[in-house]
């Protein structure tokens, strides 16, 4: 068991490290920043200048392992567009991020898991087939365009939300929303599918004969079976919604990591790209990481053994 | 293009909850075509340059208005605007430091010690009463107000001037090593130091002389202030000596300033350039990225002023009575830039067809230029002649010789360069980086098959285009906007120039030369003409395809009144309008 925690560890660790590394390559092959700091007739010389002082004058292994020795020691060094650190610019972005995801699992888990286990339990029903759409929907739609739509009926036409930025509930709302349709609609043919799997297995045969009642059979025997793939899922999600919505930021004027990405790969501001890419690629790894351990308390059976 | 968009569209019709509910459940079926209706609000307009026409309910109003008693008032405005400044610090790489990063308050919170006059396009006072040159250009003498001072209460003194110098332009902050000016890599190879001569009296000493220096921009900064609160502080919360003050700054969310009373600039006795206190007493400038948010905001009654609507959606509302559109001249006149530095195609081996100035003639030829103004554009874009807005000045007898769709004189000229077989060509782009660039770039390459070139396209990312500028190596075309700023000539070296940072042309020597000849003419008379005589034949030469200088919309709401002013600017002039 410790060792298995060891080697996910460093794999964890290994995959961290790739993707940092082809971040820092993309970003340098993608054009030079230098060229955007500068106003067009700066010579040569000035900005040859501008180079060394940024450090972007020395052979690129020189400036990697500059990159991962400041890494280690939490230094990405400073944003060529806010000349402040880079990895405070970025932290200063997750609560937004994490608020926003925070809320958007909740809408999700709160339409996906009730819609999916009374999809399944009342297979082939009207209200199976209402499920079945919205699943198909909510997955075909693109966030984008659901955004657009949310702002048009309920900020422009009805006058209930604001149309974006960050502030209260109010402004949480139709954003989460955007983002908590297109997950509940995954999860809802995931918790569909899974609770079909297990209503039909040979213990909820057995707990229905025992005369259990239906909602003791439905919620403590198969839905707590059938929620596994869901975890997993769930897990990835969380670490995707906590890097940012890059869309439904943009659209909602919401401040968050996702927006901040952008903006700084569209400037090469190299510090803030690794800086973010970096926290993106830890919390994704650190998510699955930590959906492996979940399993083993949902599900006694699982175990890790070596192959 | 269509006239009306599925945004325009569905924002017409009064949607009941019923319709609102029925629509909702077919728009599953509608997913698809909606999907790729709204893709095409991708094009995200790039902070742009300068103003001029109103419709002509605007300028009604504004004229009316114009007679009025001018009065400061307790008005809040709230506008919403494309992306926020990278640092509130006028002189880092994220103020306006940055060449090409956008700057959305530090117009209004700073300023310089000189201004130019909207009329005459000359240099007028600002800061600065009055200036003299040295008869070899070696050294600039600047006098300054006495009755101009910092938000913070500080008076304006020649200390200021000399540290803003140095810390901005020169890279050179005494205070702090580590601190990175954003003009440094501009400014540097130009002046040798600044010098105090008394209180109000400062002197720029040059490495070399320099025809544009005076309009080269230099925000001020207070010294004093800077030393005690730091780099950090000064760029979360600046202090100018603008008509505006810095009240408070969410990145990425929102910035609020306001009217600054102590502003040497009255409504009843404006600046030399005109500029006043603002008639509103708040400004909230609310960062919303897409456009079409931002149109959602206006007409949800959050935000009384959008910053670049899209063009089709400009079109839509100049007619609607709710709003009023202002159509903002550009400065960064567009263009397809022709590679004719390399001497053969690198792909095939074969001469490069483009150093041969009939195939580029057949070119210009080619391309319906009055039809992507009036069918993709806003239909107020003027032709361009070249890196020069026709807003600056330039030759008056140019326009009649314009390129004018011609698809058979354009087979003639490609049959005689020796083409009749036509050719491939790639046309480059940096996407959306101006607004409708990948539409206007597909119809110019259409145009250019349509007469046997062959065309395809690529788009790079906005760096990448820079970067393969200087190695020549986008091959032949590339879709391309330059902007020239008040003066006409400020971009040759650059730009047309065959040693330039950002040309691929190739100019014949007689053109060079008479680059070379304008950069050591201090004569303004004689400048003039000299920079005439190279936009007219640079355009003649068919050096580019040159397409059009491209508009900003800014739409507002009826609550507002905006008596544009300023013939070039970047954002609209806050300071200027007034509660209708």
């Amino acid at each position: 068991m410790r060792r298995y925690l060891l080697l996910r560890l460093l794999q964890s660790l290994l995959t961290i490290l790739l993707v940092v590394m082809v971040v820092f390559l993309i970003a340098r092959i993608a054009g030079d920043p230098v060229t955007l700091l500068v106003t067009f007739d700066a010579s040569q010389s000035d900005i040859n200048r501008l180079k060394q002082e940024l450090g972007l004058a020395d052979p690129l292994p020189q400036q990697f392992v500059r990159f991962l020795t400041d890494a280690a020691r939490g230094d990405f060094g400073i944003s060529f567009r806010t000349n402040r650190p880079a990895m405070q610019e970025v932290l200063s972005r997750v609560p937004a991020s994490a608020q926003l995801a925070g809320f958007a699992l909740l809408i999700s888990l709160a339409i996906s898991i009730p819609l999916g286990v009374l999809a399944a339990v009342t297979r082939g029903s009207l209200v199976d087939v209402i499920a079945r759409f919205f699943a198909l929907v909510g997955q075909a739609a693109p966030n984008f365009w659901v955004g657009l739509m949310l702002i048009f009926l309920f900020s422009v036409r009805f006058g209930w939300f604001p149309t974006g930025g960050r502030g209260g509930l109010d402004h949480m709302f139709l954003p989460a929303l955007t983002l908590g349709t297109s997950a509940s609609a995954s999860l809802t043919r995931l918790t569909r599918s899974a609770m079909l799997d297990v209503i039909n297995s040979d213990f909820v045969t057995m707990a229905r004969a025992k005369g259990l009642p239906r909602r003791t059979v439905i919620f403590k025997h198969a839905l707590r079976n059938a929620l596994i793939p869901v975890v997993t899922i769930l897990g990835v999600r969380v670490g995707v919604l906590i890097s940012g919505s890059v869309i439904v930021e943009t659209i909602f004027a919401w401040p968050g990591v996702g927006r901040l990405i952008i903006q700084a790969i569209n400037v090469s501001d190299f510090p803030v790209v690794q800086a973010a890419i970096t926290l993106t690629a830890t919390s994704i790894v650190l998510a699955n990481f930590l959906t492996d351990i979940v399993y083993m308390f949902i599900d006694p059976r699982i175990r890790y053994v070596r192959s | 293009m269509a006239e009306s968009n599925y945004w325009t569209r569905l924002s017409a019709q009064r949607v009941s909850r019923r319709r609102a509910l029925r629509g909702a459940a077919v728009a599953g079926a509608g997913i698809a075509g909606a999907a790729l209706i709204g893709c095409g609000g991708g094009d995200e307009a790039p902070a742009a340059p300068a103003a001029q026409q109103a419709t002509p309910a605007a300028k009604a109003t504004a004229a009316a208005k114009a007679t009025a008693k001018p009065a400061l008032t307790e008005a809040t405005l709230t506008s919403a605007i494309g992306s926020d400044i990278g640092s509130g610090d006028p002189q880092s790489l994220g103020g306006t430091g940055g060449g090409n990063w956008p700057n959305t308050d530090t117009h209004f919170v700073h300023a310089g010690l000189l201004d130019i006059d909207q009329e005459s396009r000359k240099l007028v006072a600002n800061f600065a009463e009055s200036w003299e040159a040295a008869p070899d250009q070696l050294s600039f003498v600047y006098k300054l107000r006495k009755d101009v001072t910092f938000h913070n209460g500080d008076p304006l003194t020649a200390e200021d001037v000399k540290f803003s110098m140095d810390r901005g332009a020169l890279g050179q902050a005494a205070y702090n090593k580590d601190y990175k000016g954003g003009h440094s890599a501009q400014f540097a190879s130009l002046v040798k130091n600044a010098e105090v001569i008394d209180k109000h009296t400062v002197k720029f000493n040059m490495l070399k002389p320099d025809v544009i220096f005076l309009r080269r921009g230099l925000f001020l900064v207070p010294k004093a202030h800077i030393e005690k609160v730091g780099d950090v502080v000064y760029a979360e919360k600046p202090v100018g000596a603008g008509p505006f003050k810095f009240v408070s700054r969410v990145p990425d969310s929102q910035m609020v300033s306001e009217r600054y009373d102590g502003y040497y600039g009255k409504p009843d006795k404006p600046t030399v350039s005109g500029v006043h206190q603002p008639f509103i007493k708040r400004l909230v400038q609310k960062v919303i990225p897409d456009s079409q948010a931002r149109l959602a905001a206006l007409q949800a009654g959050e935000v009384d002023l959008v910053h670049n609507v899209a063009s089709d959606i400009a079109k839509q509302l100049e007619k609607d009575p709710k709003f009023t559109a202002f159509f903002l001249s550009g400065d960064q006149p567009m263009h397809i830039h022709i590679n004719t530095a390399l001497e053969k195609d690198p792909a095939t081996g074969q001469p490069n067809p483009w150093r041969d100035k009939r195939v580029r003639m057949a070119a210009n030829l080619a391309v319906d230029l009055d039809g992507i103004i009036k069918g993709i554009l806003t239909g107020k874009e003027r032709p361009s002649y070249g890196s020069s807005s026709t807003s600056v000045g330039f030759p008056k007898d140019l326009p009649q010789q314009r390129f004018k769709q011609d698809k058979a004189e354009a087979k003639k000229l490609l049959a005689a360069a020796g083409h009749e077989k036509g050719f491939d060509a790639k046309l480059w782009g940096p996407g959306g980086r101006w607004p409708n660039s990948r539409t206007v770039m597909e119809v110019v390459g259409q145009s250019l098959t349509d007469i046997g070139i062959k065309t395809t396209l690529q788009e790079l990312q906005y760096q990448e285009v820079t970067t393969r500028f200087k190695d020549r190596s986008l091959y032949p075309l590339c879709f391309w906007g330059m902007s020239g700023g008040d003066d006409p000539g400020a971009n040759f070296r650059f730009g047309y120039h065959s040693g330039g940072n950002y040309t691929m042309s190739t100019p014949s020597k007689e053109i060079d030369a008479l680059i070379e000849k304008s950069e050591g003419e201090f004569d303004p008379a004689k400048r003039s003409e000299l920079l005439g005589e190279i936009i007219k034949k640079f355009y003649l030469d068919a050096q580019w395809i040159f397409l059009y200088e491209p508009v900003t919309v800014v739409v507002t709401n009826k609550k507002w009144n905006w008596a544009i002013h300023k013939k070039t600017l970047s954002n609209p002039e806050y300071w200027r309008i007034q509660p209708a």
